[in-house]
């Protein structure tokens, strides 16, 4: 393994990578703020659409709905979410419903994880 | 300066408001299809966009279509692609290889996602609309 694959794998198990996120954001916590806030509350109904598109085994909602929550999960430094979705969109792409709903339940444990950090930083950073 | 933001993903298009929104007036499209329909009101007022952060993967009418339509609708106009707003496509890193050589021709740069305040500065820097 090089050092490279060692830091990508490093990478996408990070749950909420915190410095990154600040990085983009400029430091600025009052954008944090509201970025986490919204995706707090955006999340929830995306994988909820994700979850009834699987159901449906409607493809193209499953792409757009997992690069939806790929975009967002970037934004906020959520690092093995995002790695997650994007394969879930790649595996839509290929209309593969096995590897989508094999995969599926990791990305709801990541966002679980992520949700958990995120309310803990937002009711304790003041 | 007049922006037009053009995002489905609501934490990129909040985080995109965050920032643009000391630089000037900023409307806000969720799609392709509604980002056509203020460029073409902004043409008829004569007061046209100077800056469009245009998603990509979008559902609807996509950044692309879009891009095609508003440079169609630029043109019918009588206004250059040189003269005319300057287009940012936004994509995640991964989709990069989606940005086709001939719709390079048409926008003014890109920008990888996750959004980074730094690099939409550096950007509108390179395109010379902020100092």
């Amino acid at each position: 393994m090089t050092d490279d694959d060692y830091s990508e794998k490093i990478m996408v198990s990070t749950p909420w990578n915190y410095e990154a996120m600040m990085e983009r954001m400029l430091h600025n916590t009052s954008i944090a703020d509201t970025i986490i806030k919204l995706f707090l509350k955006d999340a929830p109904e995306q994988l909820k659409k994700l979850n009834n598109a699987i159901n449906d085994e409607n493809f193209k909602e499953i792409r757009q709905y997992s690069h939806s929550i790929k975009g967002s999960a970037s934004n906020l430094g959520g690092e093995a979410m995002r790695s997650s979705a994007s394969d879930m969109e790649q595996f839509a792409l290929k209309k593969d419903l096995n590897r989508i709903k094999s995969i599926h339940p990791t990305l709801l444990a990541q966002y679980n994880e992520l949700e958990e950090l995120l309310i803990d930083y937002v009711e304790n950073r003041d | 300066m007049k922006i037009l933001i053009v995002e489905d993903d609501l934490t990129s298009r909040m985080l995109l408001l965050e920032f643009l929104r000391d630089y000037g007036q900023t409307h806000v499209a969720i799609n392709g299809e509604e980002a056509a329909e203020a460029v073409s009101i902004s043409l008829e007022q004569k007061d046209p966009y100077d800056l469009i952060c245009l998603d990509i993967m979008m559902p609807k009418v996509d950044g692309h279509e879009a891009l095609k339509k508003i440079r169609e609708m630029e043109e019918s106009e009588g206004i250059l692609s040189t003269k005319g707003s300057k287009i940012v496509m936004t994509t995640a890193l991964d989709d990069l290889k989606n940005v086709t050589e001939s719709y390079k021709n048409l926008c003014d740069g890109y920008l990888a996602k996750p959004i980074d305040g730094k690099k939409l500065i550096g950007e509108l820097k390179k395109l010379e609309l902020v100092e």
